[in-house]
């Protein structure tokens, strides 16, 4: 394993960027996988490859070096809201095929707050408009989990977690509400 | 001796009893092997007019179905029979056809526990062998039936699946999990070469071909042997194969379910989570994704991490140094001790200087201009370090050193 492989992996994804199948150094990152993992250890650093999805991540433990509560709030929300929003503009395929990475949105074509529920989500985390939330999505794209390109937005491998996250640690809101 | 059936009627009472015949299978193919007695309350609950008794002589007399002690089974080409005619085939499940191959093996060894029983003739031996022998067979072509049936019936069924794709999404998934999870997947389990039935199955072989060659068989049971074993292995292939084939079938089907299914599981997720916003909004994503900020801990510099990556990574292991033996003690007397910073600023308070302090200091007049460096940047508990990033460098040389030193000065407090 070479030391230029250490610094570009970690120098892509020290800011939190989560690195997806397709990747120029995913093919490397796997050859090595071990030895980057032991390597990054020791700087407190957890590197985590869900190789069989596609993508790697680093984690950190210590909550002083995390990404802020809100942008993360944000991240989640924005692309949940979005997996609905092409739900009902495109139907069930076009979403699986979007969640695959296969297919890309236009982002023009999202109206996010033309939904009651979406806008009233949106307005709980600060995103006020259409213009707001294409700004978070462009921002949001250095975790890693969606890229823009030509004005198209298609999801990488690494949404997996962000939907995983969705899916196991959010309280069910009936559950909640029956807890109260 | 029971009587002889012939075709005629034999299709006559397969024709009466269908219904019977057909309850049988399903109970089969839950797992579940009928009694004697089930199938008798069976009859009686369908139709309160009837014999009971008198349908099950006939269904045994015409070898519809076979008695086995207190258990009732359908012959092979029945079920195929009575599942065409009823236009419903299914598939046999894998855990019922794991059974079937179960009961094979206890009858294989049973037979040979039997052929090595002391206290009977090899006459006697031979009603109970024939008896099972005829129940292997019985049961392998089953198994050789369902093979074929379970093949067509994927066939049949996967492209009315695929469109089942389009109109009902739940109930495709719902179909092929099953298909897949019931039905295929055990197969998978038991053909493991690891599997307690592979293992089973081993044993029977290594007894059947025992038994051809022992002395103790007759010539009947001698050929009897070596067909079950020529039997149950094409029956083994012919499962394996049936098997391979409605993997390739049905897996592509299964993987679009599978991922149908996520893609449901993540609409209900993101749902719930809209509706957690509105009401609560007390989720915590940066904690649970431990998604790193820009610097770790704060503790480095990004440019320190590069270099500490850099350095370390070139690193190579070498031979392990070998220190080599002193020529002359006398060597050791011309060493200088290291310097103790401590006994140096005993006397003092605050040193404004501390590398000039140290340079000039008497008891460091034959140390190099490193090992002074060393004594004033070592951090002790008793002293403090202070240091002023505003300040200007200052170059401090010493006579007997080869190098300089350029640096800001650093200030030492004594604190005990």
């Amino acid at each position: 394993m070479n030391s230029k492989l250490i610094k570009a992996t970690f120098d892509e994804m020290k800011s939190g960027y989560h690195i997806s199948i397709g990747h120029p150094l995913w093919n490397e990152i796997i050859e090595h996988s071990e030895e980057l993992i032991e390597y990054f250890s020791h700087l407190q650093l957890e590197l985590e490859i869900k190789s069989d999805i596609g993508y790697c991540y680093f984690k950190t433990a210590d909550s002083n070096d995390l990404i802020d509560l809100k942008r993360a709030r944000r991240a989640v929300a924005i692309l949940n809201i979005l997996v609905l929003e092409i739900k009902n503009l495109a139907g069930d395929e076009e979403l699986e095929g979007f969640l695959l990475g296969r297919n890309t949105f236009p982002l023009e074509s999202l109206e996010l707050h033309n939904t009651g529920r979406f806008s009233k989500a949106l307005k709980q985390l600060g995103v006020s408009d259409k213009e707001d939330v294409i700004t978070h999505l462009k921002s949001s794209q250095s975790f890693g989990f969606h890229k823009i390109e030509n004005g198209r937005i298609m999801l990488q491998k690494a949404s997996d977690r962000i939907f995983k996250y969705t899916l196991l640690e959010i309280p069910k809101v009936s559950e909640m509400e029956e807890e109260e | 001796m029971s009587k002889v059936v012939g075709f005629n009627e034999r299709l006559k009472r397969v024709s009466n009893h269908g219904i019977h015949l057909k309850w049988v299978i399903e109970s089969e193919a839950k797992g579940h092997t009928p009694t004697v007695s089930q199938l008798i309350s069976h009859i009686k609950a369908t139709d309160i007019e009837s014999n009971p008794d008198f349908i099950l002589k006939q269904l045994v007399e015409s070898e519809a179905i076979i008695q086995d002690a207190n258990l009732i089974r359908i012959n092979g080409p029945v079920t195929d029979f009575i599942l065409w005619a009823s236009d419903a085939s299914n598939i046999m499940p894998g855990s019922r056809i794991e059974q079937i191959f179960s009961e094979v093996i206890a009858q294989i060894n049973s037979i040979f526990e039997k052929l090595n029983q002391d206290g009977e003739t090899l006459r006697q031996k031979g009603a109970y062998i024939t008896e099972r022998v005829r129940d292997i067979n019985s049961k392998l072509l089953t198994l050789r039936g369902a093979a074929a049936e379970n093949v067509r019936t994927v066939i049949n069924s996967s492209s009315s699946l695929r469109l089942l794709k389009e109109d009902d999404r739940l109930k495709f998934i719902a179909r092929v999990s099953k298909l897949w999870e019931e039905d295929i997947d055990p197969i998978s389990g038991f053909r493991k070469v690891t599997s307690d039935l592979q293992i089973r199955r081993r044993e029977a072989r290594s007894i059947l071909e025992s038994m051809i060659y022992s002395g103790k068989s007759s010539h009947t049971i001698r050929r009897d042997s070596e067909r079950i074993l020529e039997l149950l292995d094409m029956t083994w292939d012919r499962i394996a194969y049936s098997h391979d084939i409605m993997i390739k079938e049905v897996r592509p089907l299964y993987k679009l379910a599978q991922r149908m299914k996520s893609t449901i599981s993540i609409v209900n997720a993101a749902e719930n989570m809209i509706n957690h916003i509105i009401t609560q909004n007390k989720f915590t994503p940066n904690l649970d994704l431990s998604i790193p900020s820009l610097r770790v801990n704060q503790l480095f510099s990004d440019l320190s991490i590069d270099s500490f990556i850099l350095t370390l990574g070139d690193v190579e292991d070498e031979a392990e140094y070998v220190i080599p033996p002193r020529a002359s003690m006398e060597e050791i007397d011309t060493i200088n001790p290291p310097i103790d910073i401590i006994e140096l600023v005993k006397n003092e308070k605050f040193i404004p200087d501390a590398m000039e302090f140290v340079l000039g200091h008497p008891l460091t007049q034959s140390h190099t201009i490193q090992e002074c460096a060393i004594a004033v940047y070592s951090r002790r508990g008793e002293i403090v370090h202070h240091f002023n990033r505003d300040s200007n460098k200052k170059l401090y040389s010493k006579e007997n050193s080869d190098f300089d030193l350029l640096s800001r000065p650093i200030q030492i407090e004594v604190i005990v």
